[in-house]
């Protein structure tokens, strides 16, 4: 009986969202609140399930219909969703451009969807859902601009999402079924690379993913914090949920992983605009996010969390041009959230994405280790551009710091409080060594990141030039389209090779 | 079973030649139509995956045998295949609207010429 009614509980919590979202556009008057109670009930579901530690698993409409599981796995991508909405109402509060709440509304049901579920079809139906949101809020104004950048990033995703849908029907012919779980044990083909393909688009990987930087670099700033915290990782969660089921899968999407993480780091390191940083750094940490199915969660809350305010403040800084932003005067406001983020992101012992990267680095064998490592170095490297030494003028007016970025903060730091000593009580007793020596480790990792800075900080120009020489152009729509192409045959050649000594 | 590999290799073809038509030509509305007809050969796709267990529609009469009962079609990926094509055409119907947006900037819809923007500047705010 209790088990029934917490599973009608469940469904009326996933369905709210969009009730929320009808309502809000037939009763215009009832504003944000209903949202905000829904990201609440978002948030107390993750927390629940993360501090129980406990899987639900819901089938609806029998053995043939929608599978739903809520599990830890799950909720660090719930949580994040909740606290990253939350924060983006609250900071364009009073704001005369906000948008209406219905959109809003509609990305966190589809994302929650997006995140519990484990079926082939309706992970299929909500992110696409999810797509046509983020198109829309993308073309807020309507610009030229802004049109041709969401165009793109729809046609790009529904095109991946389409050979998707033909990978899904292959699954299906071979193994009678749409189910996650009933893809484990099956030999590793055709289908399950057309799956991957399409996630591996969504969410901004290796390649087909390339549309990201763009898109989040020019789309307003509060939607670029939405999309480069959450909407992202709608991709990734379904990913580290295959690959859990089915650990075959992981060699190929380390390697795509791996790759992502550091194009994203070479990339940044010569953006000359800060959110082309920001969004290029998206790009790199979610290729660490799915080296690791079991920690994976951890490093994308910390790392949605950290990056949304970083979003959220660049929107605030009318020159966003890196050149000379050493010298640059910032006032507090900005420069609080900037070294907050970004130290967060580049790993410094005791903020949240620290705790996050040990989580996945002792998950990894040595040789993937080692890689974390060393994109970490570029990491620190890419975010010392940030850090501006210039003093702020006494006696100048500073303005506060917004409530929603200050949430963002005060969740970023109180999840590194609970990381760590997590991570320490887990510990306890084992190593107690082992904290000094990776926090030493981290120290190396930042020395050896802020000399990389200064090398390349001489002659970025240079180096930007020559990069651009060397790279070929893999961001416009014909090369994202060729990607789709570049990658599936790769992986299915990988695949090939791999399969001859064994 | 032989009708059925057939029908499947054109299927496939009909997909791989709407990715091609997408990769190949410049106009953007020539890519939309393209991707819709990568749309329709997955739909077709489906279809042929439900008959593999028969040709008849999966809808249940009053008198049914053992024997006209084994020759009905899979229902669950006609069912799937519904909601994708609902999600399909509401797809097409934004691009196209987008597209008509785009059309007072470049009335030919050449990619190149929306791509050529600069896209180290960020949009304003």
């Amino acid at each position: 009986m209790s088990e029934g009614l917490s599973h009608a509980l469940l469904v009326g919590w996933l369905e709210a969202p969009f009730v929320v979202a009808f309502l809000g556009a037939v009763v215009p008057m009832l504003g944000d609140l209903p949202l905000l109670l829904c990201c609440i009930a978002t948030g107390g579901i993750a927390l629940q399930t993360l501090l129980s530690d406990s899987t639900t698993t819901l089938m609806l409409l029998g053995n043939h219909g929608v599978v739903l599981q809520l599990d830890p796995l799950a909720a660090w991508f719930l949580l994040l969703n909740a606290v990253v909405m939350v924060a983006v109402r609250l900071e364009l509060r009073g704001n005369p451009e906000r948008p209406a709440p219905l959109l809003p509304a509609v990305l966190h049901g589809g994302l929650n969807i997006c995140f519990v579920v484990s079926d082939l079809i309706s992970l299929y139906v909500a992110l696409e859902l999810v797509g046509i949101v983020a198109f829309l809020l993308i073309l807020r104004d309507g610009s030229p601009q802004r049109l041709w950048i969401g165009l793109r990033y729809l046609l790009i995703s529904n095109t991946a999402m389409t050979l998707y849908l033909v990978g899904a029907a292959l699954a299906y012919a071979i193994t009678g079924s749409f189910r996650f779980s009933s893809l484990s044990g099956l030999p590793i083909g055709a289908a399950q690379v057309l799956l991957l393909l399409g996630l591996f688009t969504k969410g901004g990987l290796f390649l087909p993913g390339l549309w990201l930087p763009r898109s989040h670099a020019e789309a307003p700033s509060d939607v670029s914090a939405l999309l480069s915290a959450v909407v992202v990782t709608a991709g990734v969660a379904p990913l580290l949920r295959l690959a859990a089921i089915e650990p075959a899968l992981l060699p190929l999407v380390r390697s795509i992983g791996l790759c992502s993480a550091a194009l994203g780091v070479v990339q940044a390191l010569s953006a000359a605009d800060l959110k082309r940083l920001l969004a290029w750094s998206t790009v790199s940490q979610m290729g660490l996010v799915v080296l690791s199915p079991a920690a994976g969660g951890a490093l994308a809350l910390t790392h949605g969390l950290a990056k949304a305010p970083l979003f959220l403040t660049a929107g605030r800084i009318r020159e966003r041009q890196l050149d000379g932003w050493g010298q640059r005067v910032l006032p507090q406001s900005v420069q609080v959230p900037l070294w907050l983020g970004s130290l967060s992101i580049a790993g410094l012992p005791g903020l949240a994405g620290f705790a996050a990267k040990k989580l996945v680095g002792s998950d990894l064998p040595a040789p993937w280790a080692l890689s974390l490592t060393l994109i970490g170095i570029g990491s620190v490297a890419v975010y010392a551009r940030l850090w501006t030494r210039a003093p702020v003028p006494p006696g100048t007016h500073t303005p506060e710091i917004p409530a929603g970025t200050a949430l963002l903060l005060i969740s970023l730091v109180s999840a590194g409080l609970i990381l760590s000593v997590v991570s320490a009580a887990a510990a306890n007793g084992l190593q107690a060594d082992d904290l000094v020596s990776s926090v030493l480790q981290a120290g190396l990792v930042f020395a050896t990141g802020l000399i990389l800075h200064r090398l390349l900080g001489r002659d970025r120009d240079s180096h930007r030039r020559s990069l651009a020489r060397r790279m070929p152009q893999l961001e416009t729509l014909q090369d994202l389209l060729g990607a789709i192409t570049v990658v599936g045959a790769g992986l299915l050649l990988a695949l090939r090779v791999l399969e001859v000594p064994g | 079973m032989a009708a059925i590999r057939l029908l499947e290799l054109l299927i496939l073809l009909a997909i791989l030649s709407g990715f091609l038509g997408m990769v190949l030509r410049r106009n953007l509305l020539l890519k939309v139509l393209s991707m819709d007809v990568m749309g329709s050969g997955v739909v077709a796709l489906f279809v042929l995956v439900a008959a593999r267990t028969g040709l008849r529609s999966p809808i249940l009469s009053t008198h049914e045998t053992a024997v006209s009962l084994a020759a009905i079609a899979d229902p669950i990926p006609q069912g799937v295949i519904l909601t994708a094509i609902v999600i399909g055409i509401s797809i097409q119907a934004l691009l196209l609207v987008v597209i008509s947006r785009l059309a007072s900037i470049d009335p030919v819809l050449d990619v190149a010429s929306f791509e050529s923007d600069s896209p180290a500047t960020g949009g304003q705010r």
